[in-house]
């Protein structure tokens, strides 16, 4: 098959699950055989959307990647102005809520290579769902149009545009079955073709827990977060409920952070908390080893890379009860444990302080679980399955 | 302590019966006097009653000389059931919340959603909330539904998610078994039975109207709404004090 896959970062140094999984996919694809293009911007950063790569093509892995300039809004107040609506959940009106997609990035030559482009593709593939590439580019070819939203409960999703996004492609991708319940509340009439194929991670050839604690000179035993360090995926809220665990529990964990964006660690927990930023992605996998367990605050969440690359490493997790995705995962593994506030979170680490053979136990079974459930040969099974369903229909 | 405990209970079973067993059988454990009271009649309750409506209030009255202590699960049809009109629901909770003043200690059990048609709110609910000693809800949003309720304040108010064993804030980690299939599961009841018991204790030092073992009890007046602290009055004793109201406001 011939296959294009719209992302709107792509490259090493892009940190983001629904970038990962889009180039995964499509290198998997194309290790089996299939034709793979993917469309995707010159930006690396999801703010400022600045074209810091170079515009043009190149084979990267067995996929032909062409990047896109992107294109700014000219009026950056009107666009902040329809961002802050639309966060407090008002309803916009269909002019405003384009106007509010197009004042984060556009992407005219991608959609236009995708206009002369699209009767080639048996499948165009689109993901994340709140951007412009997704939004214009689903309009391309809707019946040959397959989109992995990775959606989450927030006031973008409720948008009208994403719901008709949703109801007007052809086939739908979902990383988790709360994810597939969410689409189907937020769009009533979804993608007919749609499916629960999930994501996946590879697991290294081997760890080095100890190599890591020496290189970043970590003594202590730690919870790590991985992650950005912002609002949306719940850094401070996480700064906060560590420093209140900590006041109530004699806790023998630092807290290490690595990830994008500054940590903005407070003074009374520099001694605490360790920030390493943005570590190689070959040193991550060690990073999850070397901890005592991965803890992760956020609520919106469609998949949850971080977590299954925790279990692989054989460390449970400590999750945010208020994230859907996170807890199914939690609940259907066994593999750890889910905190409402600070005292549950306090009384989570004060169980991986005392009872480190349950920890491991319970670790045990989200490995087992990841292993079972989120091989990339199981993941493109299903892709491919969809894909020709996709076609065949078409040609019917 | 003599302890009345109103609720479905087992056989047949499902989770609220389970959980008012278990509740029974850890009251007991502590060495307090138990004795269970069931709408259903093929449970293995101590008694069988009808309790549906304004009935609960009455069966209640009449026990209450017998018991210093009541736990009350509401569940729906307990005793109201989702179609439940207006003028059924005043009555109901007006006869229940003159009925709970017959206890000195009175722990109100709610599952979520919470079982009150119309909603925790209005006047109607007024005689429940300030005759309570505690409500137990399930989770925090109820909790926040339930700061909207009249006459109830905030420190009376514990969140206990469903299905945490009793007992379970004791339990020490080191006694887990990795073996166990429900490890995780056994593992998060024991973290939200802890974290629940350390909000109870931190709520009881933060509150000036808590009262710790021992201390003075601290209930609202019912007919002035201020707090008032001293052992909270019976039925007979409330009809005096409204005598003496009467009588002063003359």
């Amino acid at each position: 098959m011939h296959l294009a896959f719209v992302a709107p970062r792509y490259g090493a140094e892009v940190v983001g699950g629904s970038e990962a999984v889009m180039a995964e996919a499509a290198t998997g694809l194309a290790g089996r055989g299939h034709e793979v293009e993917l469309f995707t911007t010159c930006a690396k950063s999801h703010v400022s959307w600045a074209n810091e790569l170079p515009a043009g093509s190149f084979e990267d892995r067995g996929v032909l990647v062409r990047r896109f300039p992107t294109l700014r809004a000219r009026s950056r107040l009107r666009a902040a102005e329809l961002e802050r609506r639309v966060q407090r959940g008002e309803r916009l009106s269909t002019r405003d809520e384009l106007a509010w997609v197009n004042g984060r990035f556009r992407v005219p030559d991608l959609y236009l290579e995708l206009v002369g482009r699209a009767r080639e593709m048996d499948a165009i593939v689109l993901s994340p769902y709140l951007f412009w590439s997704t939004i214009y580019g689903a309009r391309v070819a809707p019946e040959r149009t397959v989109v992995m939203p990775c959606l989450h409960d927030e006031p973008y999703a409720w948008l009208g545009i994403v719901r008709s996004t949703l109801s007007a492609v052809a086939g739908a991708w979902f990383l988790s079955e709360p994810e597939h319940e969410l689409a189907h509340r937020v769009a009533p009439s979804l993608a007919p073709l749609h499916d629960v194929v999930g994501a996946a991670v590879e697991e290294p050839a081997s760890y080095d827990p100890a190599g890591f604690r020496r290189r970043h000179g970590l003594e202590r035993p730690f919870v790590l977060y991985a992650g950005r360090r912002e609002e949306g995926k719940g850094w401070p809220g996480l700064l906060e409920a560590f420093a209140a665990a900590s006041s109530r529990h004699d806790l023998p964990f630092d807290l290490v952070t690595v990830g994008d964006w500054p940590a903005g660690v407070p003074d009374a927990l520099a001694g605490r908390v360790v920030d390493l930023g943005r570590l190689d992605a070959r040193e991550l996998p060690d990073a999850f080893a070397a901890a005592e367990a991965l803890v992760h605050p956020s609520v919106n969440e469609s998949f949850s890379r971080t977590v299954m690359e925790a279990w692989l490493a054989g460390t449970p997790v400590v999750v945010n009860a208020r994230s859907a995705v996170l807890t199914w995962h939690v609940e259907r593994s066994g593999g750890g444990l889910t905190y409402v506030d600070d005292r549950e979170l306090g009384e989570c680490l004060a169980f991986l302080a005392e009872a480190p053979k349950a920890a491991a136990a319970l670790a045990e079974r989200g490995r087992r679980y990841v292993l079972a459930n989120y091989r990339w040969e199981r993941v493109l099974d299903s892709m491919e399955r969809s894909l020709e369903t996709l076609r065949s229909q078409r040609a019917t | 302590m003599r302890v009345l405990l109103v609720g479905t209970s087992p056989p047949p079973g499902g989770p609220a019966a389970v959980e008012t067993a278990l509740e029974a059988s850890a009251l007991a454990a502590a060495g307090h006097e138990v004795e269970v009271l069931s709408p259903d009649p093929r449970s293995a309750a101590h008694h069988h009653a009808p309790l549906s409506g304004a009935r609960l209030g009455v069966q209640l009255a009449l026990r209450a000389r017998r018991f210093d202590a009541l736990v009350l699960r509401l569940q729906p049809g307990l005793p109201l059931s989702p179609a439940a009109d207006r003028l059924s629901r005043a009555l109901s909770l007006a006869l229940l919340g003159l009925a709970l003043r017959g206890y000195r200690e009175v722990t109100l059990r709610l599952p979520s959603p919470i079982p009150l048609p119309g909603g925790v709110g209005g006047r109607a609910t007024w005689p429940m909330w300030s005759a309570v000693t505690r409500v137990v809800v399930a989770s925090e949003e109820d909790r926040d539904r339930l700061r909207a309720a009249p006459g109830l304040s905030d420190e009376r108010i514990e969140v206990e998610p469903a299905g945490t064993p009793p007992g379970a804030e004791e339990r020490s980690w080191r006694s887990l078994d990795c073996a166990d299939p429900d490890l995780r599961l056994s593992v998060q009841a024991v973290v939200r039975a802890k974290a629940m018991a350390g909000r109870r204790l931190e709520r009881v030092g933060a509150s000036a109207g808590a009262r710790p073992p021992g201390a003075e009890e601290v209930w609202d007046d019912p007919f002035s709404g201020a707090s008032v602290v001293g052992p909270r009055p019976r039925v007979g004793e409330l009809a005096g004090l409204l005598a003496d109201r009467l009588r002063r406001a003359r």
